[in-house]
């Protein structure tokens, strides 16, 4: 467009001006500003639509992105005021020797891997059920009632749970109680029971988005195809494997790479199991955790470690989700 | 500023009380504090543009995290020239010495009084009856016959002797002081590979096994407690009080710990909580004479704050309000008993307060293998001592 009409107004100016170069330079220079000023004049309407939302990013996104990104690499302490010298990186080497982060890290990965399958498996079981169901109204209702946990707050949900849970008032205790005895619940009070039970608080909590994702795929599958498919003898499972999953792979992309994003989750341990208690034997101090106990509640409160912990969770689920999404691109029909 | 709570007990009335009386020093406006006022209040000041004077509030275990970020100010220059008659004689009000001696760091007094926390056994009265005792024993040998006798008894409801509660300072704080004079080293950490904190845990673990006592998360313990499934437990006064909203002041009752020694004098657990003013506060005057109206030995301004703050558990540092509020109190009569072990206890320091989280965040991992039987206890508090000091070396100071 603007070498047109550079061009364009360039040739007039040309013609009828008696001094071709300079005519030519001060007519382009010219032509210049007039298109400036009719772009701006275009493009002042679209900066006032995203300038809120600009500056909204910048500052309450971009911003902290940036200054956690100094901080961890700073030995930044809260507690020590004026005490933020840069140290390179020496908050990595710190992690390298700190069994307690690869203790969290381990705990944590597992909790993803837990909360990754069930999530999964549970979406896509409840989506798949739903799809079936061939009334808009009730469809509509079971979708309702699939994404109630989504929209219940964090704190509501653990703590109901943990009450469901408890392991000698709860319900599931009292249940396994009456029908196999009591020593059967002590299980719930087991340390290597807190990362599959956190897990499946979290997988169940968020577990509504993705049925909605899911059906969004399963309703744009075209019913043609199944039935092509059935005429020619596939049964159920056929049908899933040969025809389902493979169109709703984009969809698993998305579940998944959101579902690396757990990895450096907190708020589940610490409302399940306070502020100050990391759980039986310590099997609740997960990854997020252990940042917020450095970070708000230890010694100099050292934000500039906790800071350097969570960037390095941040990057891993980045690597998780750009590997999950490169292996599952590439198996795409 | 001061949290809600504080307000509404009585800090609120007793600076209306203080503009109206005390208007000759100033007047205060109280604010309630919103979450996150520290992060506020630390950049107003590093700006010179702090709106705020004064905390009414600071926890004894933020207390220390307060001073070393930079949020309180050192009080002995505005308690020289206060014009509350109290300001200058700070040792010789409180109830003992030892309360003075708490508020100091390095030198400098830091803090106001607002509560004192002294633990006491909150425990259900009908059960100790149908084990035949009419009051609390004296001493854990005692306690010990006692439960192995009330076990048997409490079965059939499924009620264990005793609970304890999953953290430092409640049961097992408790406890310890009455085994050891001084709990905590100079630098405040738990003196957790003594004798007597070794005596300690294995006769915990000892009644754990005989299922004499219980171990829960300190959320679930008062949880328990308010079901009515363990007879006693130690802590806060906030033991009884919760107790008796379930079951009334007729079954619950409070009383001086058990001592592991029946000839050393009587001692229990006292941390206290004060409010503070900050520094480059606009008027730090007005708000230390604020805070020494409110919280004085005498006068109608402070009676409001003392008279509130007993009905929620907290006890007063002045012996005029304790006789006054407590001692013809039959409400609170346990209160007034335990307190007379406060000045053989050794109050618990501000660095303790530094200390404490790291100790609790290091140990337990250790103590729960111990309670299951894993490890000895010289193991668990060797390996406690091997991270304490890792992490401690990573501070700066």
């Amino acid at each position: 467009m603007l070498a047109d009409y550079l061009t364009h107004r360039g040739s007039e100016l040309m013609a009828t001006s008696p001094s071709g170069a300079a005519a030519t330079a001060s007519a382009w220079w010219q032509a210049v500003r007039a298109l400036r000023r009719e772009a701006w004049g275009e493009s002042i309407a679209g900066f006032l639509f995203v300038g809120p939302a600009v500056a909204l990013f910048l500052i309450f996104n971009a911003y902290p992105i940036i200054r956690g990104l100094v901080i961890a690499f700073s030995d930044y302490r809260y507690l020590v005021p004026d005490y933020a010298p840069f140290n390179g990186f020496d908050n990595w080497l710190a992690m390298a020797n700190d069994r307690v982060f690869w203790e969290s890290f381990g705990r944590s990965l597992q909790y993803t891997a837990i909360y990754f399958a069930l999530n999964f498996i549970m979406a896509f079981f409840v989506a798949v059920l739903i799809s079936q169901v061939h009334g808009p109204r009730e469809a509509g209702v079971y979708r309702v009632i699939s994404y109630l946990p989504v929209i219940l707050p964090a704190s509501v949900a653990l703590l109901v749970w943990r009450q469901f849970l408890s392991p000698e008032f709860g319900y599931i205790a009292v249940l396994l109680k009456g029908l196999f005895g009591p020593a059967v619940s002590a299980w719930l009070r087991d340390a290597r029971a807190v990362v599959p039970i956190l897990a499946t608080i979290a997988a169940w909590k968020a577990m509504g988005s993705n049925v909605l994702l899911l059906l969004v795929g399963l309703y744009s599958i075209n019913g043609e195809l199944y039935e092509a498919a059935s005429i020619d003898g596939a049964g159920w499972w056929k049908r899933l494997t040969a025809i389902t999953i493979p169109l709703l792979l984009p969809t698993f992309t998305v579940i998944f790479v959101l579902a690396a994003g757990v990895l450096g989750e907190a708020e589940a341990s610490l409302i399940y199991y306070g502020v100050t208690d990391a759980g039986p034997e310590g099997a609740g101090r997960l990854i997020g955790r252990y940042a917020y106990e450095i970070a708000f509640l230890q010694g100099d409160l050292r934000w500039g470690y906790a800071a350097a912990m969570n960037l390095t969770v941040g990057l891993t689920s980045m690597g998780i989700s750009g590997l999950v999404f490169r292996l599952l691109r590439s198996g795409r029909v | 500023m001061v949290d809600k709570t504080w307000a509404d007990l009585g800090m609120l009335d007793a600076t209306v009380r203080f503009n109206q009386e005390r208007a000759d020093l100033g007047n205060v406006t109280l604010e309630e504090t919103a979450q996150g006022w520290d992060t506020k209040v630390l950049a107003q000041i590093k700006e010179k543009n702090l709106r705020w004077s004064g905390h009414g509030y600071a926890a004894f275990f933020d207390s220390f995290k307060y001073i070393k970020a930079g949020l309180v100010a050192p009080l002995d220059d505005y308690l020289k020239t206060s014009k509350v008659a109290w300001g200058g004689k700070q040792k010789e009000s409180y109830f003992t010495s030892r309360i003075y001696d708490a508020l100091q760091f390095q030198g400098k007094q830091y803090f106001i009084p607002m509560k004192a926390n002294v633990h006491l056994v909150g425990y259900r009265e009908d059960y100790l009856q149908m084990a035949g005792y009419d009051k609390f024993p004296a001493t854990w040998d005692e306690v010990d016959k006692m439960m192995r006798k009330m076990k048997p008894l409490l079965a059939k409801d499924e009620v264990i002797p005793m609970g304890i509660s999953r953290d430092m300072f409640r049961t097992f704080g408790t406890m310890f002081t009455t085994f050891i004079e001084k709990p905590f080293d100079d630098q405040g950490v738990l003196k957790f590979e003594s004798q007597e904190w070794f005596m300690l845990l294995e006769m915990l673990k000892k009644w754990k096994d005989d299922g004499l006592a219980r171990l829960d998360p300190h959320a679930d313990s008062m949880d328990v407690w308010q079901k009515g499934k363990f007879a006693f437990s130690l802590g806060s006064h906030s033991l009884v009080r919760i107790g008796r909203q379930v079951w009334g002041t007729a079954k619950v009752k409070g009383a001086n710990p058990a001592q592991a020694n029946a000839s050393a004098p009587p001692r229990t657990w006292v941390h206290i909580d004060s409010g503070f003013v900050f520094p480059g506060a606009p008027n730090p005057q007005l708000a230390t004479d604020w805070l020494l109206s409110i919280l004085g030995p005498d006068g109608t301004i402070a009676e409001r704050w003392w008279r509130g703050v007993t009905t929620f558990s907290g006890q007063p540092v002045h012996q005029n309000w304790i006789d006054k509020v407590l001692k013809d109190n039959k409400d609170l009569s346990e209160v007034y008993e335990v307190l007379k072990l406060v000045p053989n206890s050794q109050i618990i320091s501000l660095p303790v307060a530094g200390a404490y989280a790291i100790t609790e965040a290091k140990m337990w991992p250790h103590l729960d293998r111990f309670f299951k039987g894993d490890i000895g206890i010289k193991e668990a508090m060797s390996a406690t001592r091997k991270e304490v000091d890792e992490e401690v070396a990573k501070q700066l100071k």
